[in-house]
Parts: C-alpha cells; structure tokens; sequence
C-alpha cells in the first residue's frame, strides 16, 4: 500500500482556558490507508473532534495551540501549511460534513451557489458547467426533484436533506477524505439510517476515505473497516471493526459496549453496568492510563505510568491497546471462578 | 422490578394541542396539531415510554401533561381529579405530587442558584414552616440519594458536568416523593458512560418510593430496557402502544417497524447487514388509518377503519 | 448537546469542581482583575467618588471665595488650576463640581433604573395587553433624543441641579425598561424558568427568585455606561443653565462661562472640558470591564 493517506504523528493540542491549559489532545498517532474507512469513537473531551479540526486548522488559535507533531497528508505536513494552501486542502481533497447542518449552511445562499462554491475555488468550474455538476451532486446525494430544489434555500430543506446538501458540498470535489463529525447526531434515527447508507454507496461509487467521528458504537458498527476509541484526548484502543467489538481490550471499550441495554431485549431486568465516575478534568490530568481511577481492572501501574498503544497479544493484527493490564485474562479467570 | 398496579395513577383521554397559524393579516389560516387525539393510561409503579422522531409531539405531551403548557382539549385525570380544570394556585399545589426531569441539564438549573438552594425550593414551596436546619439535612439527604456529596450542595451549576447537574435535577424532583415524574429525554444530553449511571438511579428511585414515569426519548434501546409499557408518536398521534415486550417483540404498524429497523446495532456483523438491508426504502405510506384497535389484549395499532 | 466535543474547541466541558469556595462573584472578580482598562477605570471611578466625598477636606479654598486681586489668574502655585472670572479658585470649584457631577450621574441612573427594571420585568413577564402599553410608551420616549427630552423635561420642572436630575433620570428610564424586557424575555425561554413553574413556583417568585438575579448583570453593566451618559447630560444642562445654579460649581455651569473668556482665560474652559472628559471615560472603562467580567461567553 506505501504511503498512507493521512498520517498523523504525535498529535498534541492544548487550549488556554480561565482554569489553566486544557490537554485536550494528547499526542496521538494513527494513520489511514487510501478508501479506508476509520471510526472514532468517544465521548464529549475525548478529543476525537478537536484533533481533526486541529489539523484542519479550523480551531481558533490562541486559546487553541498545536504543541507538537506532523499531519502528512499525502505526504505533506498540514501543520506547516500557510492559511491559502490549507484552504485549498479544505473543501477539495479533504471534505467535511459537521454535526449541525443548519448552522453550517448559509441561510442567504441559495443551495446551488453554496454547492458550486468549492467547485469554482478548488476545480475553477464557472458557469453552466458548474451549474451542471451541482445538479449531479444533488442527484447523487438522491434529493427528489433536484433540478428544482437547486435554487431552493435551506430553509426549504428538512434536516436530513439539508446534512445530504453537507454531504454533497463535501464530496464536490471527489475529495480523497472524507471527515464527519457527529455528522447523524442530530438527526432522527430513521433519517440517519439514510445518511448513513448513503455513505456507505458514496463510497463504492466514489472510493473516498472517511474518518467517522460519533459517539455511537452502533454507527461504527455498520460504516467502519477500522475503529479507533479515543478518552481523554487518547487512542486507548484500536482494531479492525469485528475483532474489536468481539474481542475488546480496553476496559473503556468493554464498558461502553456493557452500558448499552440491548434492542433485542437480552438486557431487560438486569441491572446495566455504568461506567462508574466521570472523565478527568482534562486542566490537570491524571499521570498514568487516564481511564484508570473508573477501571477496576486497573493495576499499581496503570496510576503511575501512560501505557504506550501496542499490539494486543493474541488479537488480530492491527488491534491495539493501550493497557498495562492483559483484559482478555481478567474476564477468562472472571468467567472461570464465578 | 416491582409489578405495576391495574389500576391507572394517570389517565388521559383524547389529549390535543393544536397551535393556530396566523396568516400575514391575523387572521386565523390553518390549525397546526401538535398532538391530536391521545389517550393513554399510567399505573402506580409503571414506567410508560413515549418514543416518536423530532416533530412527533413527544415533549408537547409532557408539557400538556403537567399542564407547563396546557392542552387545547382532552382530560388528564390523575387520581381522579381532572388538571386541566384546576386554578393555577391549585394547580401549584397539585404540582408537589407530579414532577418534571427535563432534557438539558446544562439549561434547566438557574445559573445564580446554588445545588443546595435548587433541591431546597420544592420544599420551602410546599412544606412550609419547616425550620432551615431541618430543610438543609433533608436537602443533604437528598444529595446522598441520588449519588452526590453532600458538600456539593454551596456549588454552582456551572461547577458540575452534565450527569451530576441530571443529578441535582432528580433531586429536586424526588425531593417531595411525588407520585409521578414526567421525565424528558433525560439522558439524551449525556455521554453514553453516563446514561447508564442515571437510568440505574432512576429505576432504583422507582422502586424505593413506587413512582410511575412518562419516560419520554428516542432512545429506542433504552426505552426497551426502562419501560413497562411504550406508545410511539408518529405526527402528533399514537399509532401503536403495547407493553414493551410485545412492541418490540411484534410490531404491527409500518411506522414502528421502520423506527425498530434503523436503530444501529452495536455488533458489526448485525450492523453491516442491516445497513443494506434497509439501504434507502421509501418511508411507509404516510396515510394509516388513525383509530386504535386493539389486535391483542393490551396492543393497540392504528388502522384506518376500512382495515 | 451531545458529545459537545464539537465546540470544546471554544468552552471545554470537563467540570470545574477543584475550586469548590468559588462562588460566582469571585470568579467575576478574578476575570475583572484580567483587564487593565477596566481596573483603570475602576480606579478612576473610586477617586472621583472620593474626591467628592471629601471635598470639603481636600478643596485648598472655599470654592465660593472671591478674590478681587486674582481674577482670571493663570495656573501659579498659588492656584495650581487657575483663577475664574471672579477669582474663585478653580481646583476648588472642579473638586467640588464633582459632586455635583456624580450625584446628577448615580441619582438620575438610580431613578431610571427603579423606574425602569420593574416595568421592564412586567412588560417582560406578563405579555399581552400590559407589555404592549408599557412598550408603546416606552417607544414614544425612544423616539425623542435623550437630550432633547432631558432640556424639555428641565425647562418644564424650573432650572435646577434636583430637576435636572429628575429629567435625566426620567428620559433614561426607556433604556432600561427595554433592557430588562429584553432581559426577561430571553430567560424566559430558558428550561430553568419551566423547570421552576414544574415545582410550583407562583409567578412573582419566578420572576424575583428566578429572573431577575440572571438579569441584574446587564443591568449594572448599563447602568454604568448610562451614568457615563448622565453626566454629559447634566453638564449639558447646566451649560445651557438648567442645571446647577450659579454660584454652585458645576463643570458644565464653569463651561458655560468660560465659554465667554476663552481667549483671555483658556484654563477656565480646560479644566472642566479635562474633568467631565476623565469622569465619562473611566465610567464607560468600568462599564465594558464589567461586561467581560460578568459575561464569560462574549470573550473570544
């Protein structure tokens, strides 16, 4: 495969805030092959949003601060990119789609000139032409009757149709990368079942990667090849997408995956098992495993000393973890002696 | 999980909220119905969830319900007395055995308020003439009940995240052991971590003063999980209603079906097959007949009357 | 809000619970103390008000004393601002037109704002018919200057320093019914005020338990600002003499006649124009200090 797509090295970013410096990233490495598609899953302070808007350049900075590390994407390093060639970068061989998309479209535009924005400033389209390839878009992202809806404004729009309006002005210019951030949180489930098959044929037709960012283990289930669990502003676990829900390592993992009631009905009556506690105060955070005081498994070590991400012994290749204690063995030995 | 009582705590009958829709000169053009024609019942001891999309009527119901925002008609009989009928003062006196949990923690505690104040108001509202001191142990009791420290109680809100500041809301609402709690998307603004810990306490704080719940989400998986009994709202109607088993079990109508079939499944292999399984069907044919029949004892569907 | 990852960017949502003695008027405090402008300002305003309280201590000469041998005197030793028109001193008279200045900018804001907040909370919290007849009067003030209807209100009550105060006070009172309807309105969209209705809260307790605490800082911060305005009024006025009579100090009654020497005696009109200048500026510090400091959200 030779060079990855993206390939982020020791991410770190930190903001100024009244009660100090928020770490809310912290030094995190990944990388994502060419039409793979990586969930990132985690809850709010994880910093799985912060660190692609970080890289995007899209964080204001100052409070914001990028202390360290590399983003190469296709080889180039976003982070030393002046302010023009980021921009060319944004919206043409990396598009996004964010959570809101009413706040993110341009209520005073018309649907077709907020399409044919990043067509006129990445491909230099103008014109009929533009006008043409705006139409496809829509089709593409199957709005009905797209020809008329063109030069509709979003308020016309449903909530649905306006995130497939997002998703065509992200894909207008056949970006290699795709990012969503919480891109079906506000929807209803029925419309994001839609958005979400809708991915999942952009990209057989297209071939794009994506970088999906939700705190739904449900969704990563369904659109993701590689799964990537993020806790404060660290990858604790990571793995192809069926050997890490069937074989989790991480303690984080497994009490997400344990505080979900079950659709089918096989929790009723039980009692759930939360997660106990709250994330750190990422202003001051803890030294070793930042998941260890809500882990029971944690060890003396776990408190005193950050477990680096490592191949988890046993797993399929590719799935690592961040633990210093052996998850797997706990839960054998637990399911062992009752 | 204690067994619900036959008989209803709370009753509604043909509940509607209907908003007029001015046209540009004031007059009156249409009648937009937020909710229209609902009826159902809530035992002693029951939780009934009330699932639905954005723009079902969910919430309306609530706020009809606790009469925060009355309905247009209907009848909500609880415990015989019809709330639609009472005044405002003796509305405010009802209020102290019907409670409210609301969706955004972060907006619904007064942010010049501290915990200890908030949780103390229902009590200084309605158990008037207890001394401070008494009020202030009750108040630390509460804390403890629903998993805060005590200590907590001189701080304010914006010194609590999202599931303590839930928490301090719980309080406030238990803190008069109402019968009744209507309780709004509660977990909705929380971290799945979270969620857990507060459904946990709200269904031990069922058990421990025999509360019945309106327990309003569109968490279908956790509406599963909590519930006795679901009624989903589809345009401000219920068009199937069933005790929770049965519902999820056997659904009949074809908006209940479509609701099940999109909820993700946190199981790759299930996942990957349902996502093309439902890839992108057209939504049910929006005209279903509105009458409730009831296809089995205790499971109601909306059919048109023909069918 | 969920996973409100997507603005931690701006507000992180990790809870503050290290600092657990920290109640909101500290933290106020400790965000005021960031911005040096305001702390200027700050100091200014405590001065001043010093200043005026102590002016009888501090004044080197009886601010009403004539000196037949000094008249229009430059600044010397012996008159470290100069003489007027009739040798009274002038650091004399600028210390204690201060008075007069800041009674005219507290009083006037102090009536607008009693005047003002009560009707603002009812037009605000009660709607229909009482909102549309407090606003429809409140509108038809608006529609007049400020000024104008202060010179109006002054030339109708008799030139005086109480009238002039009464006017100023009077035709402020708009601003801060609009504020603090504004106000109101906008918390009353918020869950908190359903939530307090939910518990059983009657109206009047919604509205000064609930309500008004979470307006009062827009309030004071208006209120600052609008005492900046008052004290412009009220030279104004007494330029046009209808505020403070002479031979009572004034700064706007010193500039009035020292408008007639200003070739003669520069420093009579200086003096003054300095005085009301460093007064309305160091109100109008503190003002926008107070609204950072009270609004953590507006800080980018």
């Amino acid at each position: 495969m030779g060079v990855p797509l993206l390939d982020i090295r020791d991410l770190t970013v930190a903001f100024a805030s009244d009660g100090g410096t928020v770490h809310a990233v912290n030094g995190i490495s990944y990388a994502l092959s060419e039409g793979e598609t990586l969930g990132i899953v985690g809850e709010s302070g994880s910093g799985k949003s912060v660190h692609v808007l970080a890289m995007l350049g899209l964080i204001p900075m100052p409070p914001g601060r990028i202390e360290r590390g590399e983003v190469l994407f296709q080889g180039r390093d976003l982070l030393t990119l002046d302010d023009r060639a980021l921009r060319r970068v944004r919206g043409g061989e990396i598009g996004f789609v964010f959570q809101d998309p009413m706040s993110s479209l341009n209520p005073a535009m018309t649907v077709a000139a907020q399409i044919v924005e990043p067509l006129r400033i990445h491909l230099g389209l103008d014109g009929a032409a533009a006008r043409r390839r705006a139409l496809e878009l829509l089709d593409l992202v199957r709005i009905p009757d797209a020809a008329r809806r063109l030069d509709q404004y979003p308020h016309e729009f449903s909530g649905g149709q306006r995130q497939r309006v997002m998703i065509a002005i992200a894909i207008a210019c056949k970006p290699k990368l795709l990012i969503a951030d919480e891109a079906t949180t506000a929807l209803d489930v029925t419309i994001q079942a839609e958005i979400i098959g809708l991915v999942r044929e952009l990209k057989r037709e297209i071939g794009m990667a994506i970088v999906w960012i939700t705190h739904d283990l449900g969704v990563v289930a369904g659109i993701a090849d590689t799964v990537q669990v993020m806790y404060a502003g660290r990858i604790l676990e990571r793995g192809p997408v069926d050997d890490l829900f069937a074989d989790p390592r991480s303690a984080y993992t497994l009490g997400l995956l344990r505080s979900l009631p079950d659709l089918a009905g096989g929790t009723k009556g039980r009692r759930l098992q939360p997660i106990e506690g709250a994330p750190p105060d990422m202003r001051d955070p803890p030294v070793g495993d930042p998941f260890a005081p809500r882990n029971r498994y944690a060890t003396e070590r776990c408190f005193r000393e950050a477990p680096p991400l490592a191949q988890a012994p046993g797993a399929a290749p590719g799935h690592l973890v961040a633990a210093w204690y052996d998850l797997r063995g706990l839960l054998a030995r637990e399911r062992a002696a009752p | 999980m204690t067994r619900a009582a036959p008989y209803p705590l709370l009753s509604v009958r043909n509940l509607s909220k209907h908003y007029p829709l001015r046209s540009w000169w004031g007059g009156t053009a249409s009648v937009f119905k937020a909710v229209h024609d609902v009826s159902f019942d809530i035992r002693p001891n029951e939780t009934l969830g009330l699932v639905g999309e954005s723009g079902s009527g969910k919430s309306t119901i609530g706020r009809a319900v606790t009469m925060l925002n009355p309905p247009t008609s209907g009848t909500v009989a609880f415990q015989g007395t019809d709330l639609a009928r009472l005044s405002a003062r003796e509305m405010r006196g009802m209020r102290r055995h019907i409670q409210m949990v609301f969706q955004d923690p972060y907006s619904a505690l007064n942010p010049r308020m501290n915990a200890g104040a908030y949780v103390m108001e229902p009590l200084l509202l309605h158990d008037t003439g207890r001394s401070r001191a008494e009020l202030r142990d009750e108040v630390a009791g509460l804390f403890e009940r629903v998993g805060l420290d005590p200590r907590f109680a001189r701080r304010y809100p914006h010194q609590f995240s999202g599931g303590q500041r839930q928490r301090i809301c719980i309080a406030r609402a238990i803190a008069l052991k109402p019968r009744f709690i209507v309780a709004d998307e509660p977990i909705a603004a929380l971290d799945v971590s979270i969620q857990a810990q507060v459904v946990n306490l709200l269904q031990d704080l069922q058990d421990e003063l025999g509360l019945s719940y309106l327990f309003i989400s569109h968490d279908l998986r956790m509406v599963r999980y909590l519930c006795h009994r679901v009624a989903v709202l589809w345009r401000g109607r219920i068009v199937e209603m069933a005790d929770s088993e049965t519902l999820y079990g056997d659904p009949r109508h074809p908006y209940t079906r479509r609701l099940l079939a999109a909820v993700p499944v946190p199981d790759p292999v299930v996942e990957r097959q349902r996502v093309s399984a439902i890839g992108l069907t057209a939504p049910p044919s929006s005209e279903t007949g509105h009458d409730l029949t009831e296809v089995a004892p205790g499971h109601w569907v909306a059919q048109s009357a023909a069918g | 809000m969920n996973a409100g990852t997507a603005a931690a960017g701006a507000k992180p949502t990790t809870p503050r619970v290290e600092k657990p003695e920290a109640g909101p008027l500290r933290e106020v405090w400790l965000r005021f103390l960031e911005r040096p402008s305001a702390v200027v300002g700050l100091a200014f305003v405590v001065a001043l008000v010093a200043i005026a309280a102590l002016a009888d201590v501090i004044a080197p000469y009886d601010p009403f004393a004539t000196d037949w041998g000094a008249v229009r005197s430059p600044p010397s030793l012996e008159h470290p601002f100069g003489t007027d028109e009739v040798g009274r001193d002038l650091l004399a008279r600028i210390i204690h037109g201060a008075r007069a200045s800041l009674a005219a900018g507290l009083t006037s804001v102090a009536l607008a704002v009693v005047l003002g907040l009560p009707l603002g909370l009812l037009a605000g919290y009660a709607g229909g018919i009482v909102d549309g007849a407090i606003m429809r009067l409140t509108d038809a003030l608006l529609a007049i200057p400020f000024l104008i209807l202060a010179i109006a209100l002054a030339a109708f009550l008799g030139p005086s320093l109480t009238n002039a105060m009464v006017a100023i006070g009077l035709s402020a009172t708009s601003i801060f019914v609009r504020l603090s309807r504004a106000q109101v309105l906008a918390i009353k969209a918020e869950e908190f005020i359903e939530a307090a209705r939910a518990v059983g809260n009657p109206p009047w307790r919604i509205a000064l338990r609930h309500i008004l605490p979470n307006i009062v800082p827009a309030i004071l911060v208006q209120a600052t600002l609008t005492i900046a305005a008052a004290i412009i009024a009220e030279a104004s006025l007494s330029f046009l003499g209808l505020g403070q009579q002479p031979p009572a100090p004034s700064w706007g009654s010193m500039l009035n006649v020292a408008k007639n020497f200003l070739d003669q005696a520069p420093w009579m009109a200086i003096w003054p124009g300095v005085s009301i200048f460093v007064a309305v500026l160091s109100f109008n510090l503190l003002g926008d200090g107070l609204r950072d400091a009270l609004d953590p959200r507006q800080r980018r």
